[in-house]
Formats: C-alpha cells, sequence, structure tokens
C-alpha cells in the first residue's frame, strides 16, 4: 500500500520538475536568441522544414475541412430557412477555432514530432555533447533556430489554413448547392470582425505555435539517449502537444470572449 | 538543397502566409468597411435591449452609420442607456433613429 502512494508521489515529483526543466530550457532558449538572429540562415533553414513541407497537409486538410463545414452548415441552416448565413458560419468557425486549433495539431503531428526525434537522435548519437566540447552551445545552434522557425511559421500556417478552409466552403457552398455568391461574401464580411475575430485567430496560434515547439524541443533535450527513449519521446510530444493546444484553447477563448 | 532555392521556398511560403492573413482582413473581415473615423455620440434609453451588444451596427434605412460603444442600466428611470458613435458624416437636421440591429441580425 505504500509503494503506492510512493509511486504517485515519486511520478508528480518528476513530472513537476520536467515542468522546471521546460521552463527553464525555455529561459535559456529566449537568452540564446541574439545568436541565433546574427546567423539567421539557420532559422530559414527550419522555416523551410516545419512550414514550406507542411503546406500540403495543411491546405489539403484545410480545403476538406472548409467543404465538410459548408455540406453540414448548409444542411443544418436551410432548416432554419437561413442557408445565406453558411458563409458566416464557415468563417468564424475557421478564424476563430479551426484555423488554430486544427493547425496546431497537425503541426504537432508533422513538425513536432520531427524535431523532437532529430534532437533526440542527435543526443543518442552524442553531436550534443560534441558541440559542447567545441564550445558551441547546442541551445544556440540547434534549439533557439527551430524554437523561432515554429513561431513564425505557425501564424502564417494557420492563416493559410483560414484561407483555403473558407474556399472549401465557397467552393461547396456557391457552385455545388447554389447559395447566392453575394449573400456568401457580404454576410461574411458584414459579421466578421478583425480586431475581434481575426486578431484573436492569430494571437491564438501564436501562443499555439510556441506551446508545441517548446514541448517538441524539450522532449527531444530530455530523451533517454536510446532508441526506445526517443521513440517514447516522440509519442509524448504529440500526445502533449494535443493537450496543451486543446487546454489552452478553452483558456484563451474565455479570456477573449469576454461578451 | 543550396542557399537560393531555400530561400526561394521560404519566400514563398511566408508570402502565402501574409496574402492568406490579408485575404482574412479584407476578403473576410470588415476592415475595409470599418472606415469611420470622427464620430459624435449619441445616446438613447430603451425599456428592453433584447439582445444588443457593444460593437453592434447602427443602421439607418438599412445603411451601417455607427457603432453602439456602450450598454448600460439607468436606476434613475429603470431603462437601459445605449450609447453610440455616429459617423459625422451622417449628421442629420431632424434625426430619426430608426432601427438598432443586433451584430448577427440582418
Amino acid at each position: 500500500m505504500m509503494t503506492f502512494f510512493e509511486n504517485i508521489g515519486r511520478g508528480l515529483r518528476l513530472k513537476i520538475s520536467r515542468l522546471g526543466a521546460a521552463t527553464r530550457l525555455f529561459f535559456t532558449i529566449i537568452s540564446y536568441s541574439s545568436e541565433s538572429f546574427k546567423r539567421f540562415n539557420l532559422t530559414i533553414r527550419e522555416i523551410y522544414f516545419t512550414g514550406v513541407l507542411s503546406l500540403i497537409i495543411i491546405v489539403v486538410s484545410a480545403f476538406f475541412v472548409g467543404m465538410v463545414l459548408g455540406l453540414q452548415g448548409y444542411y443544418t441552416l436551410q432548416k432554419y430557412g437561413s442557408s445565406e448565413a453558411i458563409g458566416v458560419l464557415v468563417a468564424l468557425a475557421l478564424v476563430r477555432e479551426l484555423g488554430p486549433v486544427v493547425t496546431a495539431l497537425l503541426f504537432a503531428g508533422r513538425a513536432g514530432t520531427a524535431i523532437t526525434a532529430e534532437i533526440g537522435l542527435m543526443k543518442a548519437t552524442e553531436q550534443l555533447s560534441a558541440m559542447e566540447m567545441m564550445a558551441v552551445s547546442p541551445v544556440a545552434r540547434i534549439v533557439a533556430p527551430r524554437f523561432w522557425a515554429g513561431i513564425i511559421t505557425m501564424p502564417l500556417l494557420a492563416s493559410i489554413f483560414s484561407m483555403v478552409g473558407i474556399i472549401g466552403g465557397y467552393v461547396v457552398a456557391v457552385p455545388l448547392i447554389g447559395v447566392d455568391e453575394g449573400a456568401f461574401w457580404s454576410q461574411m464580411q458584414a459579421n466578421v470582425d478583425f480586431s475581434y475575430d481575426i486578431v484573436n485567430g492569430f494571437i491564438k496560434s501564436l501562443v499555439f505555435g510556441i506551446a508545441c515547439t517548446i514541448i517538441a524541443l524539450f522532449e527531444g533535450f530530455d530523451a533517454p539517449p536510446t532508441a526506445e527513449g526517443v521513440s517514447r519521446a516522440t509519442t509524448r510530444t504529440v500526445v502533449t502537444s494535443s493537450l496543451a493546444v486543446l487546454g489552452l484553447d478553452f483558456v484563451l477563448t474565455s479570456f477573449m470572449l469576454t461578451v | 538543397m543550396d542557399r537560393i532555392k531555400l530561400d526561394a521556398w521560404v519566400g514563398i511560403f511566408v508570402a502565402l502566409g501574409l496574402i492568406a492573413l490579408m485575404g482574412l482582413a479584407m476578403k473576410v473581415g470588415n476592415l475595409t468597411s470599418n472606415d469611420i473615423k470622427t464620430t459624435y455620440v449619441v445616446t438613447a434609453n430603451f425599456e428592453n435591449i433584447g439582445g444588443l451588444k457593444p460593437r453592434a451596427p447602427v443602421k439607418s434605412a438599412g445603411v451601417v452609420v455607427g457603432r453602439v460603444d456602450s450598454i448600460t442600466f439607468d436606476t434613475k428611470i429603470y431603462e437601459a442607456i445605449v450609447t453610440m458613435s455616429i459617423d459625422e458624416r451622417y449628421v442629420p437636421k431632424r434625426y430619426v433613429c430608426q432601427y438598432l440591429y443586433r451584430r448577427l441580425t440582418w
């Protein structure tokens, strides 16, 4: 019986010390950021891997999400005789919620796992130790560029997701179903507020970008230097990032919707 | 992959993201129609505001002429006081506040 409580306590203490270590990593990255800005081509290389190579999955899934929203929304709205509101529904759902959240989940799966596996393997093959031996800080050379690439990439990907999703909703609603095109766009413009809806969605995607990247980086940095350790760390990245994104989404939304 | 190609791809990606953001602002949002700068304040009393919210558009003959600033409750007359900012282009001789539309009413 005693060992049961001991295990709970040990697990909790481990989790808390990992949280502390992640926070320490975050501030170390911030303090080394000026060095990584001086050699910005490293960050550009990481933007290519996390951003440009994620474009296909983001664009295709956004298009289908938008089309499904258009179909489902039309099916429900026409029961109440307001099928013209389909544009508002698609735009608000994407800009406020689905754009940032789904992009962050896809980002965690596509880019976050790659970051964790890469850094974990670097650690397992002692490349990070070799760097420290040469007086090159691994945080400045490896971690900080990936962090800033994630922060720059995430809002851009979320904007692309929302825009492509709205185009997908348009394709289903206007040419396929036959909702009036003018009503689709004009009601969208009348009811989507720039500072209220679009900027808040942008802030959300920025916060998700920070959360996903720091989790992926920390899990890679903290992984046991074995094949099994790296694979476990990669799994934990996806689980922790997804939970963090969904939890943060609720917190941010409750801050933003104060009416 | 050489440096120039990498830069080009990242440039395309950043440009795409910024275009999407601009598209959201201009085509989806109301940034273009939100050009009311100089305003004057009008207050009105209502027995019941229904579902009126701050920032709801104020319409006259169906045209957006301003926005609702704040809604407060007056404990002397027990009515709601709605404060609105109206575009200065629409200073009327004899103003008739016809309709107050809720944000999601059309």
